[in-house]
């Protein structure tokens, strides 16, 4: 089996197995297009992290025998995305908010779209459910709205109140 | 737009080209937010630069792709995210695309760059739903167009509120074909009013509707019998022209004031829809002085359009027998109507001797003669083949069956549920003066597989029911007249499958603790509780130890509701002694002394989500405010305080209440408490997860103000208009 060296931004090198990081569209289209035979090539990701970079393989070699997603179903429309977060992907996704959104940055950039589904979902959790207040503590926003602004959000918000 | 997809796309992290293209309304979120901490200007690199020229959508990423290790560039390239609102625009939308849109809602008021986020981008291709508002659709017009076409989304639930007749074009339901072709569920609340043409033009423009919802939506027709009937045709051939057939449709959800459009719109149904499983309507017995939305007065023509919608109502069950699963009416009566008790019996009595069977119901028998529940069951669902329905759902809201047709008209109901063999949720109509026996034949008509019944009482009850209450998951019952308790819930029965307990109190039935607590007992795993007394006669008295066995013995509870609460006093919702209670207001230190807390807080309901109480007394003070309304889990609250006071206060008080405070009823309500705006503010503070409340104490200033007022003896002065919520202290000002 073919392996790439993957660089971190770190300066870190990992060798990783072909078959594991296809799910990057990323860099599947660049063993592609290079066509990268030796093993001793390095693709610098200046972009991710040594640790982020081990969280991504770390999900990819998890999934690396998941059926490739069916999107193209004619018959049913994206109905619902939302489907249920494994076990094993809801412990994975247990850390601080900054490795999180290096993760999702680095699932955006490596094009990896089932971690970086699985990144804004867990995010978008986050945030259900809480109130604004809630929101902003947790991330750190500053609440730059003017009182009339926001007197004016919760009007407009009203619908979303009624049954 | 373009132009700002690059500056934007090198001023902030580097993405692949997918994100790209999410990213071009990006020009309005990004300059406003004042929050961005850094920005990673001149740091762009030639990794993602190529990334990006790379527009056709081919991937060819030019790679610096090196042999050996070097780490020189490491360095030079963009610094971690750390904060969320360091995230690429494309990336926020991603996450915001995973919330309902009402789960956005509340990230509005994050800040500006999240407002804006939101407004923006509502319409994300990944959402499956839509909702459109007039502000939105005002707000988003061009846009709304711009992003349909641009993303060609699949929306499958579109619900518009509030968007005038006007206004349709802007949603884009009638000009973008491909929108409007996707949607399968169709929501219309509070709209219109619409002329049928252009409503008709919005259901064509959805061939592939499943489920439409009109609730709220007034129509409008200049009204003219004939020209119904001839227009009803013209629809007709519009939409066989069109070609569509609705193949999909199997829902209905028709509550619309006036018989005229009921009709049409079932007729239309029965005309095309081939597989219906779900039908809801609203029908009105006509009355005289009743104003429809049509325009018309006459009763005649009221009837005849009345019967007219029975019939098809027939036809169309029969029609889909097979599918259809629910059948929900929504039976109005005129309220006057039902105050004329005698009045009803004794023109019901004439009623039964023309319809002596059901064909002479043909005859001119008037609608407003009897109830519309009689004539419901006796020219709807006497008519129905039974046998050939399998219905799971089947509730009459509203409407009662009364006067001396009761024993025919329940025949006729308990023979229909009766043959429901998988029937799981069915609510009955009030049946008034029934005997215990004919009360207990419906009960026991009910199939077993029930999960959810409403059962009406009305005066005595069977002594014993042998119906087995014990597979019920949802309980409602009404009571009217002078109910038994019994009838209700059989003796010494504890019934843990029931999770939602209903009792709506319409009755002289004086509900007291010792009730209460019979109620609490039987069910003891509850997460519903509702106690509601509106009727005339308001004879629920819930109590402290009402509120307190209720925190003790139902610590599930996430929904409650009261109303008649105004014995309660700081003590049934802290558990702190009444005394304490009062020396904590007098002194303004609100921590109890040790030792006075003797009973339940409130707050140990802590799975609580929605609180409504209601006519809260005077006794209820700034302590219960802090101690006992304290909930993690609180998502909606209504709390309103009906103090009694006396005459001479009232008329003074009300006509300061009606200036200044809210829009009160012109006779019931003065608003006093000892609930201060103080108080309020720290139930806000207490209950984090509020998203919606509804407080209606007042200013204890303007009990003070009253009282002043009224030592005056000059309710006159009073009329200038002084909010005390504003000014500390208006008394001051006035003396």
């Amino acid at each position: 089996m073919p392996f790439v060296n993957l660089e971190s931004s770190d300066g870190d090198l990992v060798k990783v197995d072909v078959d594991v990081i296809k799910c990057s569209v990323t860099i599947n289209a660049l063993i592609e297009h290079l066509g990268l035979e030796d093993d001793n090539e390095v693709v610098p990701l200046q972009n991710v992290g040594t640790e982020t970079l081990h969280k991504v393989l770390a999900w990819a070699k998890h999934h690396k025998d998941d059926l490739p997603s069916v999107d193209d179903d004619e018959d049913d429309p994206p109905r619902e995305r939302r489907t249920d977060i494994t076990t094993w992907d809801a412990n994975f996704i247990k850390m601080e908010q900054i490795q999180l959104f290096d993760l999702i940055l680095a699932a955006n950039y490596l094009d990896i779209s089932g971690l970086l589904d699985l990144g804004c979902k867990i995010v978008a959790d986050m945030i259900k459910g809480k109130t604004a207040d809630e929101i902003r503590t947790m991330f750190n926003i500053v609440n730059d709205l003017t009182p009339q602004e926001q007197e004016q959000i919760r009007k407009e918000n009203e619908w979303c109140e009624e049954k | 737009m373009a132009d700002a997809d690059l500056t934007l796309e090198t001023t902030t992290t580097p993405m692949p080209l997918r994100a790209c293209q999410d990213s071009s309304e990006d020009q309005t979120g990004e300059p406003s937010s004042g929050t961005r901490s850094r920005s990673n200007k001149g740091k762009p690199t030639s990794l993602h630069k190529s990334l990006h020229d790379d527009d056709d959508g081919s991937r060819h990423p030019q790679f610096p792709c090196k042999k050996g290790s070097s780490s020189t560039e490491a360095k030079d390239f963009l610094e971690p995210v750390e904060h969320i609102d360091d995230m690429p625009a494309s990336l926020f939308q991603k996450i915001l695309s995973h919330l309902r849109v009402w789960e956005q809602s509340p990230c509005r008021l994050v800040s500006k760059r999240w407002n804006d986020q939101i407004l923006n981008h509502t319409p994300y291709p990944q959402q499956s739903s839509i909702l459109l508002n007039h502000e939105r659709v005002a707000a988003t017009h061009d846009s709304l167009a711009e992003i349909l076409d641009e993303f060609d989304p699949i929306f499958q639930t579109v619900r518009l509120i509030r968007i005038q007749q006007h206004q349709i074009g802007a949603t884009c339901l009638l000009s973008s074909s491909s929108f409007a072709e996707n949607i399968a569920h169709l929501d219309l609340f509070h709209c219109g009013p619409f002329t049928w043409s252009v409503f008709l033009d919005l259901l064509i423009s959805c061939p592939h509707l499943e489920e439409l919802r009109v609730r709220k939506c007034p129509f409008k027709w200049p009204y003219d019998a004939e020209e119904w009937k001839n227009k009803y045709i013209e629809w007709l051939g519009r939409i066989s022209k069109c070609g569509n057939r609705f193949p999909d449709f199997k829902a209905l959800e028709f509550r619309v004031k006036d018989p005229h459009d009921v009709l049409y719109m079932v007729k239309l149904v029965s005309a095309y829809s081939t597989r219906l499983q779900r039908i809801s309507f609203t029908c009105k017995t006509p009355v005289q002085g009743l104003k429809l939305n049509s325009g018309v007065e006459d009763l005649d023509e009221m009837y005849e359009t009345v019967y007219e919608l029975y019939d098809v109502l027939v036809e169309i069950v029969n029609k889909f027998a097979g599918n259809l699963e629910r059948f929900h009416s929504y039976l109005i009566d005129p309220l006057h109507h039902r105050t004329t008790t005698t009045a009803t019996t004794a023109a019901a009595e004439t009623t039964t001797t023309t319809t002596a069977n059901s064909v002479g119901f043909r005859s001119r028998v008037k609608l407003g003669e009897t109830t519309i529940m009689n004539q419901f069951c006796s020219s709807v669902l006497a008519r129905l083949e039974w046998s050939s329905l399998n219905l799971n759902s089947f509730c009459l809201y509203g409407g009662e069956i009364s006067g001396s047709n009761i024993p025919k008209q329940t025949d006729i109901l308990r023979n229909f549920i009766k043959s429901q063999a998988n029937l799981e949720k069915v609510i009955l109509p009030l049946i008034k003066y029934a005997t215990p026996k004919e009360f207990e034949d419906l009960l026991l008509s009910i199939p077993k597989t029930v999960k959810c019944i409403r059962v009406p009482i009305f005066g005595r009850m069977p002594d014993c029911l042998s119906f087995e209450f014990h597979r019920l998951r949802e309980y409602y019952v009404e009571a009217h007249g002078t109910p038994d308790l019994q009838a209700i819930i059989p003796l010494e029965t504890i019934l843990p499958n029931v999770k939602t307990f209903s009792f709506y109190n319409r009755s002289d039935w004086i509900l007291h603790t010792v009730k209460i607590m019979t109620i609490i007992n039987s069910f003891p795993c509850l997460t519903e509780l509702l106690i509601r007394d509106d009727g005339p006669h308001k004879c629920t008295r819930i109590a402290d130890s009402d509120v307190q066995n209720i925190c003790r013995y139902l610590p599930n509870l996430k929904k409650l509701h009261l109303t008649n609460a105004n014995c309660v006093t700081d003590f049934g919702f802290t558990g702190i002694f009444e005394k304490e209670c009062k020396l904590m207001n007098e002194t303004e230190t609100y921590t109890p002394s040790p030792g006075t807390k003797i009973g339940y807080s409130f707050s140990a309901l802590q799975n609580l989500e929605y609180l409504f109480l209601s006519d809260l007394g005077f006794r209820v003070t700034n302590v219960a405010m802090i101690y006992g309304f304290v909930f993690q889990n609180l998502r909606f609250m209504t709390l309103e305080g009906y103090p009694k006071v006396n005459d001479t206060w009232k008329s003074v008080a009300h006509q300061y209440a009606c200036m200044k405070y809210m829009e009160v009823d012109k006779e019931d309500v003065v608003f006093v408490s000892q609930v201060t705006p103080w108080g309020v503010e720290h139930l806000r503070d207490g209950n984090s997860k509020l998203k919606r409340w509804n407080i209606n104490f007042h200013d204890p200033h303007i009990s003070q103000v009253v009282e002043r007022l009224h030592s005056f003896s000059n309710p006159q002065r009073s009329s200038k208009p002084n909010d005390a919520r504003d000014n500390e202290q208006p008394s001051n000002s006035k003396a």
